[in-house]
């Protein structure tokens, strides 16, 4: 109790609740430009937190992914381009009714629905986290090592459109995470003799160049091959009240889509790989399913922008339950925020509920703050917000060009960094270009530290093979990540978006 | 995508290959210890990877095209993009270098115009006036508002 309290009292205090107002701001400024992303917005606001305290970072990154998830929305409802890739599903019914005058109207629905749906997952992850985290510090090595097993055969299975690439990147970004000094002999593997490698490849170097940079040369590659990108005009506001308005009558149609995206996006955010997009599409499908009126879906419904924007919020709070519970990030935005963690000497995991509880109940006050925050500054910003998508690309891509160099000199501490960012841009170009999941490859980058000491401790534990009988979760885990890759790696592909 | 995908799966096994025959011995010692040697997990991954790869290379020998696929579905790599990497590349190299050599504002701007230039901006004033702009605003946030030193 007392490190709830004490947790508490640091989450509200004026330093925290500034920065938690300047991600939330960030995120969604950032957010409604088409071409960038919340994960985008992360990686390179990671850097600036290095002066921060360990809970001033997370609330200002916690802020930028969920002003992020809502920043996505304006875009896709006044130009028919999602600013975020799980904001697609907002822009079917968006963008008409913004064609209706109804631009207003179809911000607001979005932004109550993205609180509504983040606020419920945060109080399911402030629920369940510190009773999972007691059952996950049961586990031994060897349970450990099934578990991350079969957090990446299920990752993969999911991702993308080939198992096999999937794992390729996820094998290519464990061994790149083992370049540096050996944790148990101390002495250098990979690093060619170059003193510069003997501290690792930098997280934030890797991740601004493959999620940022990369998407900047994929921008720019379409200006230079003569895609102007010129995208439609902004759809207008009426001037009409009734159109800009978020009136009891739209509550009462809305709330229990709401309520049903929310546990949707909550559910699939628990579970890592299954990503935003799905959760955003699972559930405008289900309140089709549901609504009387289907035939109207797709031309204006004030459900369908609801029902994404609850569910693709929701996802933002769970996908933290792996993470805190087991140290495994079920997203980019949340391998992102594991980045963070470890940058400032803090490692996700079970273990954090004991090392650092009052940092983790900080956390959670932060959670609920920043939501509060999204829904004062995105009301009163809506208007302001939505010049951000005329920001022309040409600007734009320059400019956060330039900011991942500074971010990653930043985060580096020299122009090592900047060239390894800038080797990663290229290689997360290619990833993309070569259908190679960019995410598999963060989570292996993130987690081969994690893998390699799990499976020394169970090599040096079993002395034999019969051993393994004495760990059934070990067996069910590599049962389960088996059935896992002959049956979801062997089925259509593009019915599970990422 | 099945030409690229062999070509990838080479380009991958080859890679793992060599860093399980020339990276790890020529890079990793043995300490002589009893425990685990450093090269465990290295050589566990490259295994691994070299294997997927040749799945990779089999799968794109061995599958047929779907019928969902079209006949003139454009190439995610071509000579164009080819030469974009290169020109890529090169902007990357200059702008580098220019930071390295005369420092953070000039080196940004630097950045920012090749950016503007492969983008095929042709504005002399939109492109003068973000080169100045934006190294000179990330430099007064990061240097003077946040104390971090820049190049």
């Amino acid at each position: 109790m007392e490190a709830v309290l004490a947790g508490l009292a640091q989450a509200f205090t004026p330093l925290t609740l500034g920065f938690v107002l300047f991600g939330v701001v960030l995120g969604i400024v950032v957010g409604a430009i088409p071409g960038l992303s919340s994960p985008m917005a992360i990686a390179i606001a990671v850097p600036l937190t290095f002066y921060m305290t360990p809970l001033a970072a997370i609330a200002f990154l916690l802020g930028v992914n969920k002003g992020g998830e809502f920043g996505g929305s304006i875009s896709a409802i006044l130009l028919n381009t999602p600013g975020t890739p799980e904001a697609a599903a907002t822009a079917l019914d968006g963008h008409p009714l913004a064609q209706q005058g109804k631009a207003g109207k179809a911000l607001k629905t979005a932004l109550y629905s993205s609180v509504a749906g983040d606020t419920f997952s945060d109080i399911v992850l402030i629920l369940v986290a510190a009773p999972l985290a007691v059952i996950a510090l049961k586990m031994g090595p060897p349970e450990l090592l099934g578990v991350l097993i079969f957090a990446f055969t299920f990752v993969t299975a999911l991702l993308g459109n080939s198992m096999i690439k999937g794992l390729i990147a996820a094998a290519l970004g464990v061994l790149l995470s083992l370049i540096g000094i050996d944790p148990e002999a101390a002495i250098p593997r990979l690093t060619f003799d170059v003193l510069e490698l003997e501290d690792g490849l930098s997280f934030v170097g890797a991740a601004i160049g493959l999620l940022a940079f990369s998407e900047v040369l994929m921008q720019v590659e379409r200006s230079f091959l003569g895609d102007s990108g010129a995208g439609e005009a902004a759809a207008g506001f009426s001037k009409a009240r009734e159109d800009n308005a978020f009136t009891r009558s739209d509550f009462r149609q809305v709330r229990g889509t709401v309520a049903r995206s929310a546990v949707i996006g909550t559910v699939i955010g628990a579970i890592p790989g299954l990503g935003t997009s799905l959760a955003g599409f699972l559930g405008y499908g289900a309140a089709m399913k549901a609504s009387k009126h289907p035939e109207e879906f797709g031309k204006g419904r004030l459900e369908g922008v609801a029902a994404t924007e609850a569910a693709n919020s929701a996802v933002v709070g769970s996908n933290l339950i792996p993470l805190l519970t087991l140290g495994i990030p079920g997203n980019v935005a949340a391998a992102l925020l594991a980045g963070a963690f470890l940058i400032h000497g803090i490692t996700p995991g079970p273990l954090i509920f004991q090392d650092h509880a009052v940092l983790v109940y900080g956390m959670f006050g932060c959670l609920i703050v920043a939501n509060l925050m999204n829904l004062l500054v995105g009301s009163l910003g809506l208007r302001l917000f939505s010049l951000a998508v005329r920001t022309p690309r040409s600007i734009v891509m320059p400019s956060v060009a330039l900011l991942c160099i500074t971010g990653s000199f930043v985060a580096g501490g020299g122009l090592f960094a900047v060239a390894t960012m800038m080797v990663f841009g290229i290689l997360g170009y290619l990833m993309r270009k070569l259908d190679f999941s960019i995410i598999a490859f963060i989570l292996g980058f993130i987690l081969g530290p994690m893998v390699e000491r799990s499976l020394r401790h169970t090599v040096i534990l079993f002395e034999d093979a019969s051993d393994i009988l004495g760990h059934p979760f070990l067996i069910a885990m590599l049962v389960v990540s088996a059935g896992a890759v002959f049956w979801l790696g062997r089925r259509p592909r593009g019915k599970l978006a990422r | 995508m099945r030409a690229l995908d062999g070509a990838a799966a080479a380009l991958i096994g080859a890679f793992g290959l060599a860093t399980l025959f020339l990276f790890i011995p020529g890079t990793i010692e043995d300490p002589g210890m009893d425990d685990l040697s450093p090269a465990f997990m290295p050589q566990i991954v490259a295994i691994l990877l070299t294997g997927l790869a040749a799945l990779l290379g089999l799968r794109s020998l061995l599958r047929r095209p779907a019928a969902g696929d079209s006949a003139e579905e454009k190439p995610a790599l071509t000579r164009r993009h080819a030469g974009f990497v290169l020109l890529a590349a090169l902007w990357l190299a200059a702008s580098f270098a220019v930071v390295a050599l005369a420092g953070y504002l000039a080196g940004g701007a630097a950045a920012v115009v090749g950016a503007m230039l492969l983008m095929r901006i042709r504005r002399p004033l939109t492109i003068v006036a973000t080169a100045v702009a934006a190294p000179l605003v990330l430099w007064a946030v990061f240097w003077q508002l946040l104390t971090i030193p820049l190049p």
